[in-house]
């Protein structure tokens, strides 16, 4: 099996210990921006090595729900764990997740393999580590067939496949995708599905916010459906 | 061994990795600025040298006083009195001329800016005095083209007129105090006396009003290549201030937390502005060591680098504010400014009032200021304790900074 990006960097264990229950928890979590309730006592549990979707209008509160989750908002109540990790100890939970903003959020001054270099510096790879990572990178084939192509020049659905390998750096053991398949081509969008299903096999737990239901329920093991920022139904779904 | 405690172990080299690939990225991102800044900075401390070295060889500050003053005395009725003050003037060190003027000519002198002050003895001046009662000032005629030095001559004189009036009130009240001690006759008239002596021991003190050091000569263009100085200095603070308005709360930002956490963002920044300091500042200094007008140049490089890293510390906690990113970058230019207007950098703070002149000493940029002018007066050399004190507005800027400037979650 070809691994691509998600061996690039130490042991691709995952603690079995969450394997069968709950690897994420999420208990009680709520958000205010002033007098609107932006998400209202969430709760809900997710196993490893699961697909989590969530669905939900405009404004429901699925970006605040994934910014909270990635450590770049703050709560107002709740409690989160991943794997007993605690989302109030910052910088271990960081290591943890791997997160893909709905905005690209990718610096369109560089190219592709300039782009992967970067962040995975910045992620903190060593210079032997990051040499590897572009070696694997070059048979990645979400990637390999525009390395050298500016970010500015790629279409829709490539750029977005940059984001996602980005947010993918360092083999996160939790993946946060917010509306990854945005302004991406069926092509594109069928890649990243594929890589997606690599990734919940290999143990990895996946929450993916999308106002695409079509696409949530071909790839989810759950969607969660939120509406004015509260949880109103659990469908589930076989992926 | 678990992956958490794997990565906990090598977190430290991980955030360096980062720090140093936030670095180059925006090196790179910025080396075109760089290099055009580069030359033109290199331009400007050409220019500068001629300027620098022009000054410093029409100069010889060691022979120089710190104030130069030159007066005319206008003595209607050539008393005795105008003589005593003329002689008196001639002996103190930073008194360069004295003339004995009509009131016509004393004008044209003051026209001609041959003076910067002329003092006016009415007539019965004498007389008057004798009896403690004077009926017509003394009357004072400043340059209102030289502020700076009339502005530390008025200081002068009113240290002098608060002298002579506590001597005129002990001299001739005596006998008031006498009345109010009572008892001993003897020891009434030893206390008067002995007061009265103290006073008049004051007022001829010649240096106790001034000390060298204590007032400084005016030299335009070195006031103004320290005001330049420190408005290089606290451009890069600028740029501070623009890349965190540019980041705050955008999805790229959320991305880099993630990746390298708060801290690693906050000192590229500083790193950044950092390296812009030393390529606006540098080449300067370097060229004015070069041409002598500095012999040394640690301590204005140490002051400026303070300026730069107050203003920076403060503007990454101005470019967290929650507002558009226009108001928080007018907001960071009024700051700017107000800074400079009030450390005066702009002008010197002599020319304001007095109750603002006296305030501005408590802004972060006075002494700063104050410890670059001086240095350049006396070449670079300035005491280290008038370096340190350039730095106490770090501490209040690092707490700001470690308050507000950090990427609130």
């Amino acid at each position: 099996m070809n691994l691509w990006m998600i061996s690039v960097v130490g042991a691709t264990c995952v603690e079995n210990e969450y394997k069968n229950g709950e690897s994420l928890v999420v208990r009680g979590l709520s958000k205010s921006w002033a007098a609107h309730k932006a998400l209202s006592g969430i709760s809900f549990g997710q196993p490893a090595g699961t697909v989590f979707g969530v669905a939900g209008d405009n404004g429901a509160g699925k970006s605040t729900l994934l910014k909270i989750l990635a450590s770049v908002l703050s709560r107002d109540k709740g409690q989160v764990t991943f794997q007993g990790v605690s989302l109030d100890e910052r910088t271990r939970w960081r290591a943890l997740i791997g997160y893909v903003p709905q905005e690209l959020a990718l610096d369109d001054r560089l190219n592709v393999r300039e782009t992967l270099l970067f962040w995975a510096a910045a992620r903190g790879f060593s210079l032997t580590e990051r040499k590897r990572f572009l070696e694997v990178a070059a048979s990645d084939p979400l990637i390999s067939g525009f390395l050298d192509k500016p970010i500015r020049e790629c279409s829709g659905g490539m750029a977005r496949r940059v984001s996602l390998i980005v947010g993918l750096l360092g083999d996160p053991l939790l993946i946060l995708l917010d509306e990854p398949f945005a302004g991406a081509d069926h092509h594109s969008r069928q890649l990243m599905l594929e890589r997606l299903d690599l990734l919940r096999k290999r143990g990895r737990t996946i929450l993916v916010s999308s106002h695409e239901e079509d696409v949530l329920e071909e790839l989810c093991d759950h969607i969660l459906c939120l509406q004015d920022g509260e949880l109103c139904t659990r469908v589930d779904e076989t992926a | 061994m678990g992956r958490c405690d794997g990565l906990k172990n090598g977190s430290a080299r991980k955030r360096l990795q980062a720090f140093w690939a936030l670095i180059k990225h925006d090196l790179r991102a910025s080396r075109t600025a760089l290099l055009v800044t580069l030359i033109v900075v290199l331009l400007v401390s050409t220019l500068a040298l001629r300027v620098a070295g022009q000054q410093s060889s029409s100069e010889d500050a060691s022979k120089q006083p710190d104030l130069s003053v030159s007066a005319s005395i206008i003595d209607e009725d050539q008393s005795i009195l105008g003589g005593l003050l003329v002689n008196y003037l001639e002996g103190i060190r930073y008194v360069t001329a004295i003339y004995d003027d009509t009131l016509p000519r004393a004008m044209e002198r003051l026209q001609a800016d041959e003076i910067i002050v002329a003092f006016r003895l009415p007539p019965h001046l004498l007389e008057e005095a004798s009896t403690g009662s004077l009926r017509d000032p003394i009357e004072l005629w400043l340059n209102p083209r030289m502020p700076a030095e009339s502005h530390q001559l008025g200081i002068l004189v009113r240290q002098y007129a608060a002298a002579l009036n506590y001597v005129y009130g002990s001299v001739f009240g005596y006998q008031r105090l006498y009345v109010e001690l009572g008892g001993d006759e003897n020891t009434s008239w030893e206390k008067a006396t002995g007061h009265s002596l103290n006073t008049v021991m004051m007022y001829i003190d010649r240096d106790r009003f001034v000390k060298t050091g204590d007032l400084l000569s005016f030299n335009l263009i070195l006031y103004a290549l320290s005001g330049v100085l420190i408005v290089l200095s606290l451009l890069p603070a600028m740029g501070v201030l623009a890349g965190t308005i540019r980041l705050a709360g955008t999805s790229y930002e959320d991305r880099l937390l993630v990746s390298c956490g708060p801290t690693s963002l906050m000192a590229v920044r500083l790193l950044m502005g950092f390296v812009w300091w030393v390529l606006l500042i540098g080449p300067l200094l370097i060229t004015l060591r070069i041409t002598g007008v500095l012999q040394s140049i640690f301590a204005i490089a140490f002051a400026l680098l303070s300026v730069y890293l107050m203003m920076a510390l403060i503007m990454l906690a101005v470019g967290r504010a929650r507002a558009p990113g226009v108001s928080v970058l007018q907001t960071g230019w009024l700051v700017f400014f107000l800074f400079m207007v009030m450390g005066g950098v702009l002008y010197p703070t002599s020319l304001f009032p007095n109750w603002l002149d006296q305030g501005a000493k408590f802004t972060p940029l006075y002494p700063a200021m104050q410890t670059i002018y001086r240095a350049f007066l006396n070449r670079g050399v300035v005491p280290a304790r008038d370096v340190l004190v350039t730095c106490w507005p770090l501490l209040p800027a690092f707490i700001a900074a470690l308050l507000f400037g950090r990427r609130r979650v």
